[in-house]
C-alpha cells in the first residue's frame, strides 16, 4: 500500500542477532524484527498482515505529509480529547526549608492564596472546568504548600462541592518538600481529594540534609522518611531527587535507604532523578548544569534511572511529552489568582497570562508557542518526546523562553539505552497489583 | 512463524506526559 517509515522511528541494535529494536517516538511503541525487513520496507517484502501492525503502531505511515499534519495537530489533538482541566496553584510563598539551589531564591514572600482568591478560583473552575463537562485536577505548590493546610482545606471543601453539583470530580496533589506531610493532615486531605504527593529527596541523608536543610540549619531527611512511612497507604506517594555531578553517584544508596525503611516498590509509585539546573536569576548559587546536553549528564541519567528499575522501583516511561504551555487546559494560578502557562515563570510580569476573575488573554508570546513547529524540529526523530523541550531550561541558557530547547544531542546518547531499559524491566510492581 | 515480535504496544493519549514533567524544575505529581 505504498507505506513509509515514520519519520518518528529509530532503530536500535537487538541482543538477538540479526534482529533490531524498532522504536516509535510517536507512540512509544517498539517491536523486534529482522534487519532486512527494515531495509527492505520500501521494496515491499512485509506481508499485508505485518503492514497493519506497523502502521497501528505508528512505525510505518501511508502518507509522510499526513503525518507531518498529524504531529502539527498533536497537541490540538490531546486538547480536545482532555477530560480533565489541570491548575497548578500557588497556595503559599514561604518555605520552611532553605535550600541553597532553590530557584525562588533565598527570600521568599508572605503571600497565601486568600479567601477572595479562593472564590475567584472556585468560580473560575466551575466556569472552565464543570460547566464545560470537565473535571477538575489542582497540584498545589509553593513555597512549601502544606504550609497553607488551612487555606488548602477550605480551597477543597469548596471545590467539592462545585464538582459534585455538576457530576464532575475534583481530585489534587502535591508538590511537597514532604516535612508538613503528617499523617493528620493526609487524613483531613484524603476525603476531600487528595490522591498523590510528588516528595523530593535529593539522595541520601548527608547528601539531602546537605542540599534541602531547615530554616535552622538542621536535616530533614529522617522527618521525611517518616512522614512517607506513616503516609503510603492515604496517598500516592511519587520521589524526585535532584543531583548534581558531585552527587549522583551517591543517590543508589537512597534507593536503599529507602528499601530497608520498608519504602519499596509497592509503597512509592515513582521514582524520578532530575539535575539540579543553574540558576540565572540566583545572586548565590553558582552550581548545577547550564544545558540538558552536558556530556557527564550522558552517563548520570541512564545510570540512575537503570539503579531504580533494577530494584523493581517505577521511572517515567519514554513516551510522548508536551510542555503545559502548549495545552490550554492546563494553567498555573498565583496567591494573588494572576494566570501564567509555567510555574517557573510566576511572578514574571511579561509571562503574565491573565487573571482568575478575567480569564486567560492573549497569546502571551513570551512563550513562544509555535517555536517547534521548524522545518528543523519536524523534521527531528525525537522531536514528540520534546515538543521543544523544557522553556525555563532554555530560558535559563539565553535569557528567552521562546527558543527551542533542543535534547538531541541527549537523545543520539541515551535513547537507545533509555528504551532497552523500559523493554527489559517491563511494568514494575505498582501499588495496584499488590494485593 | 512471526517475524515481528512486539515488545511495547503504543500509549495512550491519556498516558502522554504532561505538564512539566519534561521540565528539570517541577515534576507534576501523576495522579
Amino acid at each position: 500500500m505504498g507505506l513509509s517509515r515514520s519519520r518518528y522511528s529509530l532503530t536500535f541494535p537487538s541482543d538477538d542477532e540479526g534482529k533490531v529494536v524498532f522504536f516509535s517516538a510517536k507512540t512509544a511503541a517498539a517491536v523486534q524484527l529482522p534487519a532486512q525487513l527494515v531495509d527492505g520496507m520500501a521494496g515491499g517484502s512485509l506481508d499485508a498482515g505485518e503492514e497493519r501492525l506497523l502502521v497501528e503502531l505508528g512505525l510505518l505511515v501511508p502518507d509522510i505529509e499526513e503525518e507531518r499534519r498529524e504531529i502539527l495537530s498533536f497537541t490540538s489533538e490531546l486538547e480536545a480529547q482532555a477530560e480533565t482541566f489541570h491548575l497548578i496553584v500557588f497556595v503559599a510563598q514561604q518555605c520552611n526549608l532553605a535550600c541553597p539551589y532553590c530557584y525562588q531564591g533565598a527570600e521568599k514572600g508572605s503571600a497565601r492564596l486568600t479567601a477572595e482568591t479562593s472564590a475567584h478560583l472556585v468560580r473560575f473552575a466551575t466556569t472552565t472546568a464543570f460547566d464545560r463537562g470537565r473535571d477538575l485536577k489542582i497540584t498545589f505548590y509553593g513555597g512549601e504548600p502544606l504550609l497553607a493546610l488551612r487555606e488548602i482545606l477550605r480551597l477543597a471543601e469548596q471545590l467539592q462541592h462545585a464538582a459534585a453539583a455538576r457530576g464532575r470530580t475534583f481530585r489534587f496533589s502535591f508538590i511537597t518538600n514532604g516535612t508538613l506531610l503528617t499523617r493528620e493532615a493526609a487524613s483531613l486531605l484524603r476525603p476531600l481529594g487528595l490522591r498523590a504527593a510528588l516528595v523530593t529527596l535529593d539522595g541520601p541523608a548527608a547528601s539531602h540534609d546537605r542540599q534541602r536543610p531547615l530554616r535552622n540549619g538542621a536535616g530533614s531527611f529522617l522527618r521525611i522518611l517518616a512522614n512517607l512511612q506513616q503516609t503510603w497507604d492515604l496517598v500516592d506517594l511519587q520521589i524526585n531527587a535532584n543531583y548534581s555531578r558531585e552527587t549522583y553517584r551517591e543517590y543508589p544508596r537512597l534507593l536503599d535507604d529507602l528499601l530497608a525503611a520498608g519504602l519499596g516498590p509497592e509503597r512509592i509509585s515513582a521514582i524520578n532523578f532530575s539535575p539540579i539546573t543553574w540558576e540565572r536569576r540566583s545572586p548565590v548559587f553558582t552550581g548545577g548544569c547550564r544545558s540538558g546536553n552536558e556530556p557527564w549528564l550522558f552517563a548520570a541519567a541512564p545510570f540512575l534511572r537503570e539503579e531504580t528499575l533494577r530494584r523493581g522501583f517505577r521511572a517515567d516511561k519514554v513516551r510522548p511529552t508536551v510542555c503545559m504551555v502548549d495545552l490550554a487546559h492546563e494553567l498555573v494560578v498565583d496567591c494573588d489568582g494572576s494566570l501564567y502557562k509555567c510555574p517557573c515563570f510566576v511572578g514574571e510580569e511579561r509571562f503574565r497570562v491573565g487573571h482568575l476573575t478575567s480569564g486567560v488573554q492573549g497569546r502571551a508570546e513570551a512563550y513562544g508557542r509555535d517555536r517547534w513547529r521548524s522545518t528543523e524540529c519536524l523534521a527531528c526523530p525525537y522531536l514528540p518526546l520534546c515538543f521543544g523541550g523544557c522553556r525555563y531550561q532554555v530560558y535559563q541558557a539565553t535569557g528567552t523562553a521562546a527558543a527551542v530547547e533542543c535534547k538531541r544531542p541527549f537523545f543520539e546518547a541515551c535513547l537507545e539505552r533509555l528504551v532497552v531499559q523500559d523493554l527489559a524491566y517491563g511494568p514494575a510492581v505498582t501499588k495496584d497489583s499488590v494485593p | 512463524m512471526n517475524r515481528i515480535i512486539v515488545l511495547a504496544p503504543k500509549v495512550d493519549k491519556k498516558e502522554i506526559l504532561m505538564a512539566c514533567c519534561s521540565g528539570t524544575k517541577v515534576r507534576v505529581a501523576q495522579g
